[in-house]
């Protein structure tokens, strides 16, 4: 469904992301774990076109992302870590832009309703989102992104600032879009929840790709019985360790 | 006193701070310092010939220039106190006072660094002033001394109008005692300026009514009016006192000098006596909730009910049913819904290889209604709009006998007005959007219709502006209902095409300085097309509208009061008012072309900067 090979970023001389392959499949669930700037962000940037990967390329379900952009960003949802939302609008109006820029018709946002609801958003729909909390405007963010019902969302660190119903509500969410065969990426720093939910994860660190798998695999790979947090730290120190010596 | 003092020193520091950061942000290049020169100089020029030309006019006849230096002062301090209040409230209310909340810092102390940047700013206008002074002082045949007294005064009303608008504002504050919206307050202190403003008005109008009855009201008469007794008591008047006083000896001009020293001694102290005591808790009170955005939730909830009660049923209904349904079937739903919407979209695809959105109409209008709505939401920016509105409402009514002449001399001060304030709508176009502008790319949402969105939501405001004018003037002013409708038909050239021309530097200024979130200077960068906006429509307006208020008003109006000869000369040639127009409209064509293309490659680079390097920092 999304498909990444060779992707590299350069800043400058800065190597932000180095030779990242993978492919997600329809309707999994992947997280995208990794230390503070180990380049998930900017990977996630590339997979949804924000960024110009310096070399790879980006095929989402079959549709090349640089080659043909329009047609493979109506398929594609973002919801970044910081929310991308309009504070002079109202939650409403805010879904009714999102909805024109992905060309949908005007009943698409009232299509959002149950989202709203499911996300105890209903009642301050109305109201600016300039008086919405952190996790509030989270939330009508990724309602934003959930109305051109993507075939693939990509969430940067969405479990930040969410209270724990949302958080629940969030991967309740998650999971039945999976079970519709959505393809989910989520990057997290929360190890316990990427073991609860995720069917597969990958593991960043200082720009590559160390690990990826299921955590059954990765534990039968690194021949532990450890839990994620263990083989996180495990992994990303050796990788440390390797690059000192 | 030794805390009064450390509070100022403390003040004076945290203002050396804010102005380096405000300089490190906008660089100043030799362009922009050029441009700055010459926006500076036609100001100076355009608020220079309509305050000297009536002194002029006027010479020799002592009332009529006492009375004209009078209302001038009056005026200008009024405006001033205007803009004063919403830089105030800008300042201390919704930029980064907390920060300074936070910090151990005295409210004393935080109202005397307001106090010392908001006098810059007045200063700087108040400056506008001098050709006027030189001209008086210069026919009052004033000695050198005069001159110093006379920039002493200007100095000390500059003084004094910032600290009555700090004094307004901290008033408001004390009375407003229920929590309440940074916005709300910006309407308030909005409303408070503009009852300043509409009360000059009426005073002006007083001043000429009980004048020398119907007709016959000359411009010495009429200025005259301003020597009655009552405006004595009006602080804002005592700068034109100390004017007549310094034009017809030093010491009373040197008295009312000291007077409006005093004065705003005064005035600072209440205000810090008012002030410091309640400012910490009432700024930190203010919520960013907006009431207003509330109310309209209610409002829309009530439309609900009315007006789109059947749609709204029709949801809960199937909101029932979908909290009914289970997993399985809405499962089911959701593959059907997007496999026939990804049909759709697939055609759309084929039939326009992928280029277009099927509706591209509605996808402009919903990026300005978005834009628009910020505007009004937003009260600096709201402010920015009221402010030539209050303007226009001003002058425009104005009964013609009085405001005839007057208006002639006013209306390149108009256009200014409507350019450097309503230029700001399509500079910030972009920079506004802040790292919202990833949407767009984010979206499948072609580079042109973005840039026709901003083009139109650039245009819409002053153009509005401009066509009510248009019509204000034919029904107050007996501009010929021909000559209305040419302007009017002008503004429909002129206005779009200045916007076409500054929406790239808009684009190519446009930054996102994450260290500045919060901060109205995010746009800083794109200061130069201010500029650029500014001088352009100016001048092309300019032309026309001299052209054809010269035949258009000239006949109502006593040829000699305001720009006397020069205007005289122009009286005859009318074709001047048709060269204007038609230079303008093809000038104005060819820059809405030139400026479309520029646009869009601006655009493209701001888009490809962001695509390569992640990074909105400004260029400029
Ligand atoms: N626009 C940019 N310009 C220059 N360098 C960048 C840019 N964006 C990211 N980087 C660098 O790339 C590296 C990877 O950053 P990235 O944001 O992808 O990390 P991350 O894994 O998302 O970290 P975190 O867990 O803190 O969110 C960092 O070293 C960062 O400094
Ligand atoms: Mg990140």
């Amino acid at each position: 469904m999304l498909e990444a090979t060779g992707l590299r970023k350069e800043f400058g001389h800065k190597v932000a992301v180095e030779d990242v392959s993978f492919t997600l499949n329809k309707g999994e669930l992947f997280g995208f774990l990794g230390p503070n700037g180990a380049g998930k962000t900017t990977t996630i940037r590339m997979l949804v076109g924000l960024l110009r990967p310096t070399r790879g390329e980006i095929q989402v379900a079959g549709v090349d992302l640089q080659r043909r952009p329009m047609e493979a960003k109506r398929r594609l949802g973002y919801v970044p870590d910081r929310p991308m939302v309009h504070d002079k609008l109202t939650g409403r109006e805010f879904l009714r832009f999102m909805a024109s820029l992905y060309d949908l018709p005007a009943r698409a946002v009232d299509e959002a309703d149950h989202w709203l609801e499911q996300f105890d958003l209903t009642e301050s729909a109305d109201d600016l989102i300039s008086t919405y909390s952190h996790g509030m405007k989270q939330k009508i963010g990724l309602i934003g992104q959930l109305i051109h019902e993507p075939e693939v969302l990509l969430l940067d660190e969405p479990t930040v600032g969410l209270d724990p119903k949302s958080a629940r509500t969030l991967r309740n969410v998650l999971n039945g879009l999976c079970a519709k065969g959505v393809t989910v990426l989520i990057s997290t720093h929360l190890l316990p929840i990427a073991e609860m939910m995720c069917h597969r994860v990958g593991i960043m660190d200082r720009g590559r790709l160390i690990a990826i798998g299921s955590i059954a695999e990765l534990q039968e790979r690194y021949h532990t019985e450890s839990n994620l947090e263990d083989l996180f730290l495990r992994l990303t120190e050796a990788a440390e360790g390797e690059r000192r010596t | 006193m030794n805390a009064f003092w450390d509070d100022f020193r403390k003040a004076r520091n945290l203002n050396r701070w804010q102005r380096l950061l405000r300089k490190r942000d906008a660089k100043r290049t030799p362009v922009r310092i050029i441009l700055m020169g010459i926006v500076g100089l036609f100001m100076l020029f355009s608020v220079g010939s309509a305050s000297v030309s009536p002194l002029m006019a006027v010479r020799g006849d002592v009332q009529g220039m006492n009375g004209f230096v009078v209302f001038a002062s009056v005026l200008a301090g009024a405006f001033l106190l205007y803009i004063q209040l919403v830089v105030v409230y800008q300042r201390l209310v919704v930029e980064d006072s907390s920060i300074m909340l936070v910090a151990p810092i005295t409210g004393r102390a935080i109202l005397m660094f307001r106090l010392l940047e908001g006098f810059n700013i007045t200063l700087f206008f108040s400056l506008l002033g001098l050709p006027m002074i030189a001209a008086y002082l210069w026919l009052s045949h004033a000695p050198w001394i005069a001159y110093l007294i006379g920039l002493a005064a200007i100095w000390a009303s500059a003084w004094l109008i910032v600290s009555v608008a700090l004094l307004l504002m901290t008033l408001l504050l004390r009375i407003i005692r229920r929590p309440i919206s940074r916005d709300m307050l910006g309407v308030f202190s909005s409303l408070v300026a503009i009852a300043i403003l509409l009360g000059t008005r009426v005073l002006v109008h007083d001043a000429v009514g009980s004048a020398g009855g119907p007709g016959g009201t000359g411009p010495d008469t009429l200025f005259a009016n301003w020597l009655s007794p009552g405006f004595i008591y009006l602080p804002l008047s005592w700068f034109g006192y100390s004017l007549i006083g310094l034009g017809s000896g030093i010491t009373m001009g040197f008295v009312y000098f000291l007077f409006i020293l005093i004065f705003t001694a005064v005035v600072a102290g209440l205000t810090f006596s008012v002030g410091s005591p309640i400012l910490h808790e009432r700024l930190t009170q203010l919520s960013d909730a907006a009431a207003l955005g509330r109310r309209q939730g209610k409002a829309a909830r009530k439309m609900g009910i009315f007006g789109l009660g059947q749609q709204s049923e029709h949801a809960t209904g199937t909101r029932q049913g979908r909290q009914q349904a289970d997993q399985g079937t809405l499962q089911g739903r959701y593959q059907a819904d997007r496999d026939t919407r990804k049909g759709r979209q697939q055609a759309d695809f084929d039939t326009l290889q992928g280029r277009q959105p099927a509706n591209r109409g509605r996808l402009i209008w919903e990026v300005t209604r978005k834009d628009l709505l910020r505007l009004r939401r937003t009260p600096v920016d709201l402010a920015n709009y009221l402010f030539p509105t209050a303007y226009l409402l001003y002058f425009a009514t104005q009964p013609a006998k009085v405001g005839g002449g007057a208006l002639f001399g006013l209306l390149p001060v108009f256009i200014l007005v409507l350019a450097s304030t309503m230029g700001r709508v399509p500079i910030s176009s972009f920079g506004l959007e802040g790292e919202q502008v990833w949407l767009y790319l984010q979206a499948p949402a072609p580079s042109n219709t973005i840039l026709w969105a901003k083009w139109l939501y650039g245009t819409l405001p002053t153009l509005l502006w401009w066509e009510v004018l248009c019509v204000l003037l034919a029904v107050f002013h007996a501009l010929s209902v021909g000559l209305a409708v040419l302007l009017g038909v002008a503004g429909f050239w002129l206005i779009p095409g200045a916007v076409a021309l500054t929406l790239p530097f808009a684009i190519h200024g446009a930054a996102f300085i994450p260290r500045m979130v919060g901060r109205r200077n995010r746009y800083v960068n794109a200061r130069s097309a201010w500029y650029i906006l500014v001088i352009f429509p100016y001048l092309l307006l300019q032309v026309a509208a001299l052209g054809a208020v010269s035949i258009g008003l000239l006949p109502s109006v006593s040829t000699n009061v305001l720009m006397g000869g020069f205007i005289h000369q122009l009286q005859s040639v009318s074709w001047l008012m048709y060269a204007g127009l038609l230079a303008s409209i093809l000038i104005t064509g060819v820059g809405t072309l030139i400026g479309r293309s520029m646009g869009l490659e601006a655009w493209r680079n701001k888009r490809i900067q962001l695509y390569e390097t992640g990074s909105l920092d400004g260029q400029g």
